[in-house]
């Protein structure tokens, strides 16, 4: 467990400098968003951070997961007595935590946002969330515990992080396995990867959705076919983040050398 | 620990590193590798340490196929700067220490001293001689059982290389460690060898206990370099 420890300490301390910036971007947004509560701007401004997430974490899992690989430091991470798929999982857990904070202040602010907006009941963009418009408009933490993020949606925000970390780890095990065509290897195992992504998803959706599950859910409403729809896919997509993430941690222990 | 090389092959896309080499080190001797760049001096040590896989061939320490499991005895001391440089020299002890149960960290501190390091430095601003220095307190630290040093005194000044060798093997070496050491600096480490294989384009060119060798070809172990590398 030390061993682990010492890793997964060594990827945060590595990336901090990134990490740190983020967080100051993402708690910016945030925070400007709950002074503005109750606006449209303040609204758009805390929901605005979580693309940011979204599409910088996996940016920096594609350089984080190969960089060390390819320095001169992966004589000393290889020659270490562990195995090498410890490494990766490591670079995981360091990127996708540091994710899971910035999600979770992002839902923080939407959260706070929405019980602050008059007529907020959903938003469109796949987060869903209820209101309970009795609630007093008064600022306040009671405030906050009136309105419910949809367990549905904080799933497919997770889901769709792990997703992406887990599929640029694939794609960069090729990438480093491979001595020849590199690129265009590279190029196809993304484009592989994202068409059984898609082509297994309609399947796994349909039939998901057809079947009479309870689906779990945190908020207290009734649970429309889209979040039945949405659940379904977030499953989808949490269960392929770890084939792919299995893939490439097993390409990497199997075939990475110097 | 005994080092068996068996009809050992590596191939890079049809270029030969390693020609089915075969040879038998014995424990705590001290083996020189020497041979032009290209030789395959570095291919054999990354084998060795774990981090490159043999195209075909055995490879066993103590019987043990090279692996994980021998990852935690072997010292690799690579030719290049492996650590990562924002970490300070006591962060990387404290790094290392927690991979290689033996990691004697007295020992590491006394070392450096010796080496004139700082260890609350940065590895950034450490100048090449000093990494080089550091790479050295390292695989010393970790008192495996195999050392492999791949052009160990490449950087450091060929006044101390001498007295730098001297303080490794006669102040710091543990117990009956075997250890290989891949260099061009052929004078600096003549002393301190027990048998020497020269490498050429892959294959063992000549081979044999250094004593035996100076004896029978009535040389030093430079002038039977420049000749069989010729």
């Amino acid at each position: 467990m030390k061993k682990w420890r010492t890793l997964f300490l060594k990827e945060i301390k590595d990336s901090m400098t990134v990490f740190s910036l983020l967080f100051a971007l993402v708690a910016g947004f945030e925070i400007y968003a709950i002074l503005n509560a109750g606006q449209l701007s303040g609204m758009v401004l805390s929901i605005f951070p979580l693309f940011i997430v979204i599409a910088v974490m996996p940016l920096i899992m594609f350089y984080l997961y190969p960089q060390e690989w390819k320095s001169d430091a992966r004589y000393l991470l290889m020659s270490l007595p562990i195995p090498r798929y410890e490494i990766g999982v490591c670079k995981f857990l360091a990127v996708m935590s540091a994710g899971s904070v910035l999600l979770l202040i992002c839902i923080v602010g939407i959260y706070w946002n929405s019980s602050h907006f008059p007529g907020w009941d959903s938003f469109n963009m796949n987060v869903e969330i209820t209101q309970d418009l009795t609630v007093d408009k008064e600022l306040g933490l009671s405030n906050l515990f009136h309105s419910n993020f949809s367990a549905t949606g904080i799933f497919l925000l997770f889901s769709t992080l792990y997703f992406s970390l887990g599929f640029v780890i694939a794609i960069q095990s090729v990438n480093l396995i491979v001595r020849r065509f590199t690129f265009f290897l590279t190029i196809l195992s993304g484009i592989s990867g994202s068409y059984i992504y898609f082509k297994f998803g309609a399947i796994f959706s349909s039939l998901l959705s057809q079947s009479k599950i309870d689906y779990f859910s945190l908020s207290a409403g009734n649970h429309s076919l889209l979040q039945q729809y949405v659940f379904s896919w977030s499953l989808y997509t949490f269960l392929m983040g770890f084939v792919f993430l299995g893939a490439g941690l097993f390409l990497t222990e199997k075939y990475l050398e110097i | 620990m005994a080092i068996e090389i068996e009809n050992l092959w590596k191939e890079y896309f049809g270029s030969i590193a390693l020609n089915g080499i075969s040879l038998k080190i014995e424990p705590g001797k001290v083996l020189g590798v020497l041979g032009e760049n290209g030789a395959g001096k570095s291919t054999l040590f990354r084998i060795l340490a774990g981090v490159t896989r043999p195209t075909r061939g055995r490879v066993t320490i103590n019987g043990i196929p090279i692996g994980k499991s021998t990852r935690s005895f072997v010292s690799y001391l690579p030719d290049v700067d492996p650590f990562d440089t924002w970490m300070s020299v006591r962060e990387m002890f404290q790094f290392l220490a927690v991979f290689y149960p033996k990691w004697d960290m007295p020992k590491a501190e006394k070392l450096l001293d010796f080496m004139k390091v700082d260890a609350n430095k940065k590895i950034k601003i450490l100048s090449k001689g000093q990494k080089v220095r550091l790479k050295l307190v390292c695989a010393i630290a970790q008192r495996g059982d195999v050392i492999l040093m791949d052009e160990p005194l490449g950087g450091i000044d060929p006044i101390s290389r001498r007295k730098v060798m001297e303080v490794l093997f006669e102040e710091f070496r543990v117990g009956k460690q075997t250890i290989l050491i891949a260099t061009h600096l052929v004078e600096d480490v003549e002393a301190f060898l027990d048998e020497v294989v020269y490498l050429r384009e892959g294959d063992i060119a000549l081979s044999g206990s250094t004593a035996q060798l100076k004896e029978e070809h009535g040389k030093s172990l430079l002038d039977l370099y420049e000749e069989v590398l010729q």
